[in-house]
């Protein structure tokens, strides 16, 4: 095999294999495959180091000696101590050398894996399907090689084989698998295709993120601050068929805790920021004459209010700043809330 | 370098064959090796000819197994000679018919092949008379060749080796059946890349031809342990053919075991499965199909033996 297609095949399949996008890792790969070709001086790497490829070129059949496992453990064991600068870099090195040699199991004259046995390990088993070196199907293979590199490292930059597969599906469940790994360091989107639950009204548009509900469910909201359950459950107002996340900006988020006994929630509550604020916990109202917390059935209820004689219950789940004023700014309360602020980082 | 070599006729009435390495501008020479001309080439096979010999003069039969060209007939020519050098008779077999053989080998033991009467004698009788022959002298049997044998040269061996004749036979691949069944059989390895080398270097000195280590170690990939081979590569290079034709026996196929690595990826679909992850269990699934997919298509790849003449 050429040099080029070495290399080719070297950064693919680190880049699949390792699940990784950096350059460092993918160029040590791609300059020890070529290293097994040290056994010869007309390779690149043979001329290179000239002495050790001149003295094994004078023993040694060419693809026999370091073309092997046996070669592949002493490299492994001769490059240990890289493992210090970062085990990513010693694995991309070793699997460089690794498939250095492999790939030459699809040539004509096949690989001696196995040294010091003389068996040339080979595939397919018909010599004419074998790749000559320099031959157009082996200029063909480096081409789709090439494809599968810059495919693999583009997905890989992208988060990975199995968010991307989600992101390309758009399946529910993977999105909300997605929202829990990134939540905490991103702001997302979510598109969302599906229906109203209760006009059943088609939906295609993109809501913020808020938080995950549970395993099935997300709390959106959408430009105007309003928020809606989105999932497939029961109380969901809006029942998904497809959702891809986007990531909007990086965010830093920042929880305090607010704790109330018998004070003025809104002396408290205004002094917060007013934009992506959330707020959670729940309430102990008193003097509670003339409040009505007004419940919706088109979309989600951040303050749920359990009334009682004198006294109430308020429950509160991400509720905006602008919401509690609104509705509880007037009275006094006592409680623990939970504040989660969530500022774009730029 | 290249590799010189001259035939020198000595004083003594001697002739030697010299070998040796001249530097690119002729001013370094380094002898590799200057031998008798009648003498053998080199064994490379020297434990097994060491053992081979003791075991005849031991008094015991030998079967001699291997490829085409792993250097079987050079072997029994080395034998040959080194045991009538220890003033053994030795009768050899050459190719022939049943009776051109048995003649081949009266003629060689001195065993008379006419009757009282001067008539030829048969087929069984050159057998009755060898056997009886050998029954009385003692003599070295040696079948090259072995497995193109017929039944009754076959049978009549066998009868030899049950009188307690020592016998040599070298056969490529023979089938396990009675004679080659008895014998204890010695199997001749691939030769290790030293021996193969060194052929190889001979064989371009024979015909004059310089080849780079680089050279010679690319085209030692086809060679696989084969002394003929090893020649054959070396005339191929010689004559300018690119040589694609790789007839050493020494392959494995490794497809089933890419197939069964690959097999491996199919455990994200069971993983997929385990964690209730919808996700894992689709890419799980597409990886199985495509799994499926790559090992039919390398298994209805066309075989190999698929030209004419095999």
């Amino acid at each position: 095999m050429m040099y080029k297609t070495h290399m080719a095949l070297a950064v693919a399949a680190t880049s699949l294999i390792l699940g990784t996008a950096d350059p460092v890792v993918l160029s040590l790969s791609a300059v020890c495959s070529q290293l097994p070709d040290v056994d010869t001086t007309k390779s690149f790497s043979g001329r290179i180091l000239f002495p050790l490829s001149s003295y094994l070129e004078k023993r040694f059949a060419h693809r026999s000696i370091t073309h092997s496992f046996l070669a592949l453990s002493f490299f492994a064991i001769l490059i240990f101590p890289v493992t210090f600068f970062g085990y990513q870099y010693y694995l991309g090195m070793v699997s460089g050398y690794f498939w250095g040699f492999f790939g030459d199991v699809f040539t004509k004259s096949g690989v001696a894996l196995f040294y010091p046995s003389k068996v040339r390990a080979i595939c397919p088993a018909n010599p004419r399907l074998r790749l000559a070196t320099g031959s157009s199907a082996e200029w063909f293979v480096l081409f789709i090689l090439i494809i599968f590199a810059i495919l693999s490292i583009q997905i890989n930059s992208a988060g990975g084989i199995v968010r991307n597969f989600n992101q390309v599906l758009g399946l529910p469940s993977g999105a909300i698998e997605t929202v829990n790994q990134d939540a905490s360091r991103y702001l997302l989107k979510a598109h969302i295709k599906g229906r109203n639950a209760i006009t059943q009204e088609p939906i295609e548009k993109a809501y913020e993120i808020i938080q995950p509900l549970n395993q099935n469910d997300l709390l959106v909201k959408d430009e105007l601050g309003t928020t809606y359950r989105v999932g497939n459950s029961q109380e969901s107002q809006i029942i998904a068929s497809q959702m891809k996340i986007e990531r909007v900006a990086p965010i830093t988020t920042t929880v305090t805790n607010i704790f109330l006994d018998d004070e003025d929630l809104y002396e408290k509550i205004a002094v917060l920021p007013q934009e992506r604020t959330y707020l959670s916990g729940t309430l102990t109202i008193f003097d509670t004459d003339g409040l009505i917390v007004p419940t919706h059935i088109d979309r989600y209820d951040t303050i749920t209010l359990q009334p009682g004689s004198d006294l109430a219950y308020a429950r509160l789940i991400a509720a905006s700043p602008q919401e509690v004023l609104r509705l509880l700014g007037d009275y006094y309360a006592s409680g623990n809330l939970v504040v989660r602020i969530v500022e774009p980082s730029n | 370098m290249p590799i010189k070599r001259h035939r020198r006729k000595l004083a003594n009435g001697e002739e030697k064959i010299y070998t040796y390495v001249v530097s690119g501008d002729g001013s370094r020479r380094q002898s590799l090796s200057a031998r008798d001309s009648s003498e053998s080439l080199q064994i490379y096979r020297g434990k097994e000819f060491r053992r081979i010999v003791a075991a005849l003069q031991a008094n015991s039969s030998l079967l001699v197994v291997g490829e085409a060209g792993c250097g079987k007939t050079f072997l029994a020519q080395a034998i040959t000679a080194e045991l009538t050098e220890m003033n053994f008779q030795v009768a050899v077999t050459k190719p022939g018919t049943v009776k051109q053989i048995l003649s081949e080998i009266a003629a060689q033991l001195g065993v008379d092949t006419e009757n009282l009467d001067g008539k030829a004698l048969s087929t069984m009788g050159l057998m009755k008379e060898i056997a009886d022959w050998l029954l009385v002298n003692t003599a070295f049997l040696i079948c090259d060749n072995a497995h193109r044998f017929p039944v009754s040269l076959r049978c009549w061996l066998d009868q030899l080796h049950t009188q307690g004749q020592p016998i040599l036979l070298l056969a490529t691949y023979p089938p396990a059946r009675d004679i080659f069944l008895k014998l204890p059989r010695i199997e001749l390895e691939p030769m290790p890349d030293k021996a193969t080398r060194a052929i190889m270097l001979e064989a371009a000195a024979e015909l004059n031809l310089e080849l780079t280590p680089a050279q010679l170690s690319s085209l030692q990939q086809r060679v696989g342990g084969n002394p003929m081979l090893a020649k054959r590569v070396v005339r191929e290079e010689y004559l300018g053919l690119d040589g694609q034709a790789l007839d050493h026996t020494q392959w494995l196929d490794i497809t089933p075991y890419i197939i069964a690595a690959l097999m491996c990826l199919v455990l994200v679909r069971f993983i997929g499965l385990g964690f209730n992850n919808k996700s894992l269990y689709l890419l799980g699934g597409i990886i199985t199909v495509s799994v499926a997919v790559i090992r039919i298509i390398l298994y209805s790849l066309p075989r190999s033996k698929g030209r004419l003449g095999q």
